[in-house]
Parts: structure tokens; C-alpha cells; sequence
């Protein structure tokens, strides 16, 4: 009998087909930022500790609860700390048990660190089995948390929407997760966390109140209708008209912060992670039907309080964040908008490489190459990259790529450096688009193991294609 | 996301969405898949085969109805159409060796009729069954799946698979038993 159980290697075949049939680019997450986030988290946490600490005892019981903030965000969490739940609520039948350590939100974004308990020896096999890929195995599938209808993002059963084991704290017997989903009603229905076993599921309520501050704007007069914001320090969701076809949905909407400076959308947001999404509502009435209604949620790289926030600006209008009647006309500096590059495609499978001085350029990041090291300043950071090697420092901290190793870093074509474009866009924290116009297919017959013709889209290579870069 | 926003996020032409939607529901479509092509199938068929569902999802997005059904069961049927017309595609290869001696072993203890001499008539009895009687019988006997797998694959009680198996072995003895002259 053939073996046929699903793993991490069918899932990343499946996408590898799906690939090639379709041309398409199927986005994977960059981890770097995590353990990036989580080295300078530790720093922070461990001073905040030993504060709460001598403050009193009950808080020393809690004193590593910190997963939450560690896992999803970077900087200083201390002043929504107390915010945390812990509700250590656990249920058990007797093989597993299953407990819910900690929980974070806004009444939107919901994060929360779970964990499994194996209690006999076949319940520990299956949780620890089959262990060869390098963050997770199966058993994480076994977890789900409730698609109840309230929740825009619901969860379906196997692949929760972003579950990340904390590997750190594995224990002998138990495994702990990180979870992060966005609420569209806490109170239409309670959120469950479910683990799936053979005698019937074990089921636990979470808790989803919350005193952290949020704030509901209506942004008016833009030439689509209104644009309608939520913002909280954890994140922010904006539903606005889109010009249809256009590859920048949200080049457009800038911050200005509490110290005057005017940050972009990319530059707080958790960039390349499966924290921010784009949904399409559709066309809005006909009178603006060039625009399309678009949602868009992210949530952001640091907690960041609602009073650091001076104004919101969409399009050329300014609108003060504690009276969004109160407007003005606004002219920012061209290197916060979007601009295109020609970027290169190498060869098939090393997908985009973008040319480092016209993005430097566009950017107004100050670069230099000496033919062994690149150097790029961008944002008040400093970045470090080196031919041919598999790490990069960033602001002294040496930062592995998370690439495939087959891949190329950086090339050097028609005596112009090129960076692949996954690794410049987390380097320096902007986004960018392919527009798939300007790619030139070619369609190559395939055999299947099936035995039936089939064809797949390729881009031609080497070529060069039209690239949006977004601050 | 939700549902409603990865097929919207698909028909714009979104691939973060396509990639939700793989990483979502691979492990279901793969059970789906491999319930239906047990031991008729190699490992890759069966990844090609949940790959295919995704791309019919890419190119066909504006097929699907939210009003009429979830994803997750377009998604499921879509699965299971793709693994029969493999299940299908091979079985039409493989058949021919049909020879196999687990299939003539499995039905010769059970009836025990079947000698050496009368393999290849039961081949060609079995061929002459009509549909789908010919499918539950290799499905069982060839491909060893189980009666509840078969019964999910061709949408019929799992009664109702036993019922016909024991109709198709009487069939079968009596088309050999009056090949032979008996």
C-alpha cells in the first residue's frame, strides 16, 4: 500500500505545478523579519520583566507571557503590555490537552499563543512525528480557530491563516503556537480554538475584549466617495476606491506622525507576511466606475499609539486624525510615490531582479557598490550586502536571507547590479508589482505523469519586464 | 481571508489569494484526490492532480457561485471530478496488464473458481461488466480501496457497493462457468 498522507513537500510540489501551468509567482513569506523582530524584541521584554517583577508577584507568573508581542511585532510593547490576556484556560481528554496561553486584540486583529500537551505515548508521537521540515510538522493542522460567521478572516480547518510554532519553547511533552487572524464582529458569535482528535474535538472560547483604544474615521471628499479608516496601535483596516487595473492599490495614503514626519502605508505595515490582504468589493456606482471599492487591512510592524498619529493624508488631502473634517491641501515629496523600474528576469525559476540604483534613485536612498559590497541607507537604517554571500547586515545585525539556496542574491547584467527582488523589498521595507503586461510568455508543451498533453506559460528568459516599486 | 476574499482577490488576479486558497484547502483536496486514486496512483499524480483544482480556480474564478454553495465544496467537487478523469486516464493503461495476481487472487479465493486457465476469460468478463460494476469491482480487487472509499467516489451508499460486488461476482462465475462450458 502506497503512503499517501500530506506533508509540507506535496504542498510545496502542488504550488510548484500550479506554477508552472499558470506562469503565476505564488508569494511565500519571507521569515527573516520574524527572528529579526524577535532578537530585538528580547531586549525590550527582558528590562520590561524584571520591572514588572519588582513591581509584584503576580506579575512574576507572568512573566514570560510576552509570545504574543515577541512573535507579531517589533520595538517597544510595553505601554499596551497590560493588555494581554491569560486566560490559561485548558481542556484535556486524556491524550492531549490542549491550552490557551495568552491572547491580544483590538476587536479586530486577534493574536494569541495556544499549545498542545501529549499525555500518553502514542499522543506524543503524533504530536512530535514526522518532524523533518525546519519550522513545523503536520500536527498543526489538527488545530483550527472557529470559522464563525462573524470573522472576515475566517480559518479553515487545517491551514490556519498564520499559526507559526514558537519552536523556543517546545517542551518534552508540549508544542506552542503563535496565531494571528483579523475579526469582523466579536460579538456576532464566540471565537472558538478547536483541536481535532479521534474521540471528538476539544474546544476552547476565547476571549475577545479588549480595552485597547481604536479609533473609526470617515475620510471625505475623495473623487471615488469616502474613505473609511480604523486604526488601532495594532494595525489598520481602510476601505477606499482603487482605480481599477492599477498595480499601486494603496500608494496613496500616507501618515503623518505626531513628530511631523510623513511615513508611508509600507513603512508601518508588516510588509511581505500574510498580515495584510486586499479584498475587492467591486465597482463602485457608475458615475465613478473607474475605481474599484478595495479593503485592506495590515497590521503594523511596531505597536504604535494612537496618539503618535498627527493626520491621515489620501491623495493631496490632509485630514487630522482627531477631526477628520478638518482637511488641507498637502504636497509630499515625490520619493514617497510609486515608480517603475525595468527589472530583469535571469533565468526560469529565479524570478525578478530589480536594478539597485534606479530603486535607490526612485527611493532617495543613498547607495554605494564597489563591485564586492553594496551599500544602502534608507529610512534611518543601514544596510550592508555582500556579493555572493547568504546573510546581509542590517543597522550591525547580520540577518540571514530567506531565500532558496538555489537562488541568486544579486547579479550583475549589462554592467548594471541587480538584487532579487524579494530580498531588496524586505531589505529596505517598500513593496512591489510585476506588471504582467509587459512579461512575454511562451507556452511549452509538458508531460504529465498522467500520460495526458498538457501546456504550461512560461516568461521568456532572460527579458526584461516593467516593475512598480512602492515606497 | 475569508472565502469572500480570496475569490474576489482571485478575480482580480491576486496571487496572494490563489496562495491562501492552496495553503487553505491542499489538505483537503488531497485527501479528496487520494481517496480516489488509492494505489491507482503515484504520489505526483495525485499532486498534479490537487495542482489542476487550483488552476481550474485561477482561470475559472467567475465560475463559482457564492450563492449556490462554499468554495470549500466547488473546491471538493472540483477535486473529485479531476481524480476520477485521472483515475480514468490510468486505469485504461493499467487495466490492460490486468493480469495482476492480487486482482485474479482476491476473486479466485473468494469464489474459488478462478484457475490459471480461466485468467484471462475473468479479464474478459470483468471487461464486459457494465458501469459501474467494472470500476467498484477493480476499484476492490485490483486496487484494494475500501467499500466506504468507493462508495464516496461514486456517490453511492456503501450498501449498495456491497450489493453490487456480490451481483458482479455471480455475474462473473456464471459468464466463466458457461465460457467453460459448465
Amino acid at each position: 500500500m502506497k503512503n499517501y498522507s500530506f506533508n509540507d513537500k506535496n504542498l510545496g510540489n502542488i504550488k510548484k505545478v500550479f506554477e508552472e501551468k499558470t506562469g503565476v509567482q505564488l508569494n511565500t513569506s519571507p521569515e527573516s523579519e520574524v527572528y529579526m523582530k524577535k532578537k530585538a524584541f528580547k531586549t525590550v521584554t527582558i528590562a520590561a520583566a524584571i520591572v514588572l517583577l519588582s513591581v509584584t508577584s503576580v506579575f512574576a507568573a507572568m512573566n514570560f507571557n510576552f509570545d504574543v508581542f515577541g512573535e507579531f511585532f517589533r520595538g517597544d510593547t510595553s505601554h499596551i503590555q497590560s493588555t494581554v490576556q491569560t486566560p490559561r484556560e485548558q481542556v484535556s481528554d486524556g491524550r492531549f490537552t490542549l491550552a490557551l496561553e495568552e491572547v491580544l486584540t483590538d476587536n479586530r486583529y486577534i493574536f494569541m499563543v495556544y499549545s498542545v500537551e501529549a499525555l500518553t505515548g502514542d499522543a506524543l508521537e503524533e504530536l512530535m512525528g514526522g518532524d523533518e521540515l525546519i519550522y513545523d510538522n503536520a500536527f498543526r493542522y489538527n488545530i483550527s480557530v472557529s470559522p464563525s460567521p462573524g470573522i472576515i478572516t475566517e480559518t479553515g480547518v487545517g491551514y490556519p491563516q498564520y499559526a507559526r510554532e514558537l519552536v523556543d519553547r517546545r517542551t518534552e511533552t508540549a508544542r506552542y503556537w503563535a496565531y494571528y487572524d483579523e475579526m469582523k464582529d466579536v460579538n456576532a458569535e464566540p471565537m472558538t480554538l478547536r483541536l481535532e482528535t479521534e474521540g471528538g474535538d476539544l474546544i476552547i472560547t476565547v476571549p475577545t475584549d479588549t480595552t485597547i483604544e481604536s479609533k473609526e474615521l470617515m475620510l471625505m471628499g475623495q473623487p471615488y466617495g469616502d474613505t473609511y479608516a480604523r486604526l488601532s496601535p495594532l494595525g489598520i483596516t481602510l476601505i477606499k476606491g482603487v482605480k481599477s487595473g492599477s498595480p499601486t492599490l494603496f500608494a496613496d495614503v500616507f501618515f503623518r506622525m505626531s513628530d511631523g514626519e510623513v511615513k508611508t502605508f509600507n513603512q508601518l505595515k508588516m510588509l511581505m507576511s500574510p498580515a495584510c490582504y486586499v479584498m475587492c468589493a467591486g465597482d463602485l456606482p457608475e458615475r465613478v466606475s473607474e475605481y474599484m471599492s478595495c479593503q485592506f487591512g495590515a497590521r503594523f510592524h511596531d505597536v504604535i499609539p494612537l496618539s503618535d498619529f498627527k493626520s491621515i493624508i489620501v491623495g493631496n488631502t490632509e485630514y487630522d486624525i482627531n477631526d477628520p473634517t478638518k482637511t488641507s491641501e498637502v504636497t509630499l515629496d515625490e520619493k514617497l510615490y510609486p515608480f517603475d523600474v525595468m527589472a530583469f528576469l535571469p533565468e526560469r525559476g529565479q524570478g525578478s531582479f530589480l536594478p539597485v540604483k534606479d530603486v535607490c534613485d526612485g527611493l532617495g536612498a543613498e547607495m554605494s557598490w564597489d563591485g564586492v559590497t553594496l551599500t544602502i541607507s534608507y529610512c534611518g537604517s543601514t544596510s550592508e550586502m555582500t556579493f555572493d554571500s547568504r546573510t546581509y547586515e542590517k543597522d550591525g545585525q547580520v540577518i540571514a536571507y530567506q531565500l532558496h539556496e538555489s537562488s541568486y542574491i544579486m547579479l550583475v547584467h549589462e554592467d548594471t547590479l541587480f538584487m532579487n527582488n524579494a530580498a531588496i523589498q524586505v531589505i529596505l521595507g517598500i513593496d512591489g508589482y510585476q506588471d504582467y503586461n509587459s512579461v512575454e510568455h511562451i507556452k511549452e508543451p509538458i508531460e504529465s505523469s498522467s500520460g495526458h498533453d498538457t501546456w504550461i506559460s512560461r516568461p521568456v528568459t532572460p527579458q526584461y519586464v516593467r516593475y512598480y516599486v512602492i515606497p | 481571508m475569508n472565502n469572500g476574499q480570496i475569490i474576489r482577490g482571485i478575480r482580480c488576479g491576486n496571487e496572494t489569494a490563489i496562495n491562501h486558497a492552496i495553503n487553505r484547502y491542499s489538505k483537503l483536496m488531497w485527501h479528496i484526490a487520494a481517496t480516489v486514486l488509492q494505489n491507482a496512483a503515484t504520489v505526483e499524480d495525485i499532486e498534479e492532480c490537487v495542482a489542476d483544482v487550483f488552476v481550474y480556480l485561477w482561470q475559472n474564478s467567475d465560475k463559482y457561485d457564492e450563492q449556490r454553495g462554499s468554495l470549500k465544496t466547488w473546491l471538493s467537487t472540483a477535486a473529485k471530478s479531476r481524480a476520477i478523469n485521472r483515475y480514468h486516464q490510468l486505469s485504461k493503461k493499467n487495466v490492460v496488464s490486468f493480469d495482476d495476481e492480487i486482482m485474479i487472487g482476491d476473486i479466485a479465493l473468494i469464489d474459488e473458481i478462478v484457475t490459471a486457465e480461466t485468467k484471462q476469460e475473468l479479464i474478459a468478463a470483468i471487461n464486459a461488466l457494465t458501469e459501474p460494476d467494472r470500476e467498484i469491482i477493480v476499484r476492490r480487487y485490483y486496487y484494494q480501496q475500501k467499500l466506504k472509499d468507493i462508495g464516496f467516489i461514486l456517490d453511492m451508499p456503501v450498501k449498495q457497493i456491497e450489493n453490487r460486488l456480490y451481483r458482479s461476482k455471480l455475474k462473473l462465475r456464471e459468464m466463466i462457468t458457461c465460457q467453460n462450458g459448465g
